[in-house]
């Protein structure tokens, strides 16, 4: 639980002939993470171009499809990912099913495309249409009339007298202006050929054509005609759609488990990266959990092989850790996994990230309400994020309530403060807040003592020895000035002159460079007091406003208790969540955790996969 | 010790707190701009760049101490 698992190195030879056997069953064991092997063997090719291009086909099938879908994604589904359900991967699936998959999906892509581009034409043609819907003018028979030419084109309103002083001069022109807007109008000019291009380069500056070719007979005649066709084609476009979701799901499901399917025979092909071999026999080596040794003995016991196990001097990490701490080895993980051997501080982590989140936003109105909004996000969308997302609401909400009882606050209303209350005492808070950090850090080199300790590794104990007589000068020095201990100020020179001493001698300049940092981050801790007293004094004002309000617009003073404790509520989540992960990642990790370790990833069969 | 001068504490108390978050929401401006343009890259490098965002912010936690000491000790509290 402190630590990642303990693990074996082990190496399997056997023979060639049975070689695709041997790894069906090692990967049907699921524990074995292979290792590049130092050998002047021949290397085997992994060879998976057929999986790697199948695969390739499904993503581009199931992006077309989740780009159709996207059409009708949520703020919730951005932010936490669709749902989904697990599908169990079958043995053996018929692959050739992807083809005709591909040419169903396109088929009604192509359609959606072709029923796109014409009420995309159609609209355009509407939007024409009833621009010049008071012109009636039959214009099938005057776009091929061999003895007028017409210009139909856009005009502002302001510019007509202008455009009517310039036609006016020609004698064989005619024309008309309808208005279909407050400052635009709709202009048809008519003229003989012989006066047409003089007409038409004079009114050039005033007028914007419209495209004619699609004008086939009298405008309003025309537009009862395309209104009906846009209509009959936006509800096939409706129709196309809506078949297109609803088999959308099925061939999801497909596509999904054929994914994970050929993933299982890609990683099969892709172990043989790690294979060496002769002429007759291969080896493969890895690294197996201490506790799944005899099982991968086993696993293989039909076939002729030979194994070697090894105690791990380094190794992958596998995080072991109780179903009730699980979900904190991701801010582990994000971080960086811990070296082998090295502790794992999950279990800490656990503990220490709700408490100082609970400490920042400390309200028994904002904890209940953090875990009805966790619980009803996971009741709306069912995947592994918002599963994730409850299982840590579930401490955090409890801690908050904890240290909203404790500070007395109920949505911002101050009342009976068990412990202290932070508006009246900042003080004390401030107090508080720093020895909280005092503790946390020292745990923090307490661990780092544990790794030292662990790996026989004198530097690191050291390390942390010398923080411990530099923190024992500089805290009961400080305390002493406060008048609230009295000590020698030989014992405090002394003490500081051994920690710096050692700091010197374990990592010379930098050792001591390294002591106003430390209490650096000590004082960082204050941001829990802060956190705290920013919220409560927004919560003030909120309150303040409803109080004042409440005799004059009762419906006003409600709404601002909304929005207000609304918006306090997402800050306060906001900030205490990023502080609370701060101080762990820098002040507490900076300690004792280098998080460069190997992440433990075994060759492994897929049982199920997630289908969106 | 209370120091007489309350608008003088105030004024100090301000200064520090404000020039000390003012630049040093700058940098966490730039930080966090890079971190994110990192991030698109690579998302493994959330929590690094959480901690460089974060980095720049503790100067702003000193500009606060030092002005809260200042409120604290002005007024006769500490």
């Amino acid at each position: 639980m402190l630590f990642p698992a303990k693990m074996k190195e082990v190496c399997i030879i056997g023979l060639k002939n049975e070689k695709e056997e041997i790894l069906e069953n090692i990967q049907d064991f699921g524990f074995l993470h292979p290792k590049e092997i130092q050998l002047p063997l021949e290397m085997q090719q992994p060879g998976a171009e057929e999986e790697i291009s199948a695969l390739g086909r499904i993503n581009k099938l199931l992006e077309k499809i989740e780009s159709m879908e996207n059409k009708k994604s949520n703020f919730l589904v951005d932010l936490f990912g669709p749902s989904t359900i697990t599908k169990k991967i079958p043995d053996k699936i018929n692959l050739k099913i992807i083809d005709s998959t591909e040419r169903t999906i396109n088929h009604h892509l192509d359609s959606l495309k072709n029923l796109e581009t014409e009420i995309k034409d159609l609209e355009e043609l509407k939007g024409l249409l009833l621009k010049v819907d008071k012109i009636d003018v039959d214009f099938s028979f005057l776009k091929y009339s061999r003895v007028v030419k017409t210009i139909l084109g856009e005009v502002e309103i302001k510019k007509t007298k202008d455009l009517q002083k310039i036609l006016n001069q020609f004698n064989t022109t005619i024309y008309g202006i309808s208005q279909f807007s407050k400052n635009m109008g709709s202009a048809i000019i008519i003229s003989h050929f012989s006066e047409a291009d003089h007409v038409k380069e004079l009114t050039k500056h005033l007028l914007t054509e419209y495209d004619m070719s699609k004008l086939i007979k009298k405008p309003k005649k025309q537009l009862n005609g395309v209104t009906r066709k846009l209509n009959r084609l936006k509800k096939e476009y409706n129709r196309v759609f809506k078949n297109f979701l609803k088999q959308s799901t099925e061939w999801k499901q497909y596509l999904f488990i054929a994914k994970g399917f050929l993933m299982n025979l890609k990683e099969k092909k892709d172990v043989q990266a790690y294979l060496r071999s002769t002429e007759k026999t291969f080896i493969l080596c890895g690294w197996v959990p201490e506790n799944h040794v005899n099982k991968l003995a086993s696993s293989v016991k039909n076939f002729n092989c030979w194994f070697n196990f090894e105690k791990a001097d380094d190794a992958p990490i596998l995080l072991e850790n109780p179903r009730i701490v699980k979900p904190f080895e991701s801010f582990v993980k994000n971080y960086g996994f811990p070296q082998y051997k090295h502790l794992d501080p999950t279990s800490i982590l656990a503990l220490t990230i709700p408490l100082f989140f609970g400490f920042m936003m400390s309200d028994v109105v904002y904890g209940i309400s953090l875990l009805i909004v966790s619980l009803l996000i996971k009741r709306s969308l069912k995947n592994k994020t918002t599963e994730w997302v409850t299982s840590i609401a579930i401490p955090f909400s409890i801690f908050t309530v904890l240290f909203g009882i404790l500070f007395g606050s109920y949505a911002g209303f101050e009342f009976h403060p068990i412990w202290l209350s932070p508006q009246q005492k900042p003080i004390a808070l401030f107090a508080v807040a720093i020895f909280i950090g005092i503790l946390h850090i020292n745990l923090g080199l307490i661990l780092n003592m544990t790794n030292g300790v662990k790996n026989k590794d004198l530097t690191i104990i050291l390390d942390s020895i010398s923080w411990f007589f530099i923190e024992f000068s500089v805290i009961t020095g400080a305390m002493r000035f406060l008048g609230l201990f009295e000590i020698s100020t030989n014992v405090l020179i002394i003490s500081l002159i051994i920690g710096g001493g050692i700091r010197f001698f374990i990592k010379k300049f930098i050792g001591i460079i390294d002591i106003p940092g430390f209490f650096g981050n000590v004082l960082s801790y204050t941001r829990l007091m802060i956190i705290v007293l920013a919220s409560v004094y927004i919560v003030y004002v909120i309150n303040f406003s409803v109080k004042m309000l409440w005799g004059t617009f009762i419906p006003l003073s409600i709404l601002i208790f909304v929005v207000g404790h609304s918006f306090n509520f997402l800050m306060s989540t906001l900030g205490a969540s990023i502080n609370s992960l701060r101080l762990h990642y820098i002040e507490f990790f900076g300690r004792f955790f280098e998080g460069n370790g190997i992440e433990y990833k075994p060759f492994r069969k897929n049982l199920s996969v997630e289908v969106i | 010790m209370v120091v007489q001068d309350i608008g003088l504490i105030a004024i100090s108390a301000a200064a520090a707190i404000s020039v000390c978050a003012g630049l040093s929401v700058i940098a966490q401006g730039k930080a966090a701009v890079a971190g994110q343009a990192a991030i698109t890259e690579n998302e493994k490098l959330f929590s690094k760049a959480l901690i460089l965002t974060a980095i720049t912010e503790t100067q702003a936690i000193y500009g606060l101490i030092v002005a809260l000491l200042l409120i604290f000790y002005g007024f006769g509290v500490l």
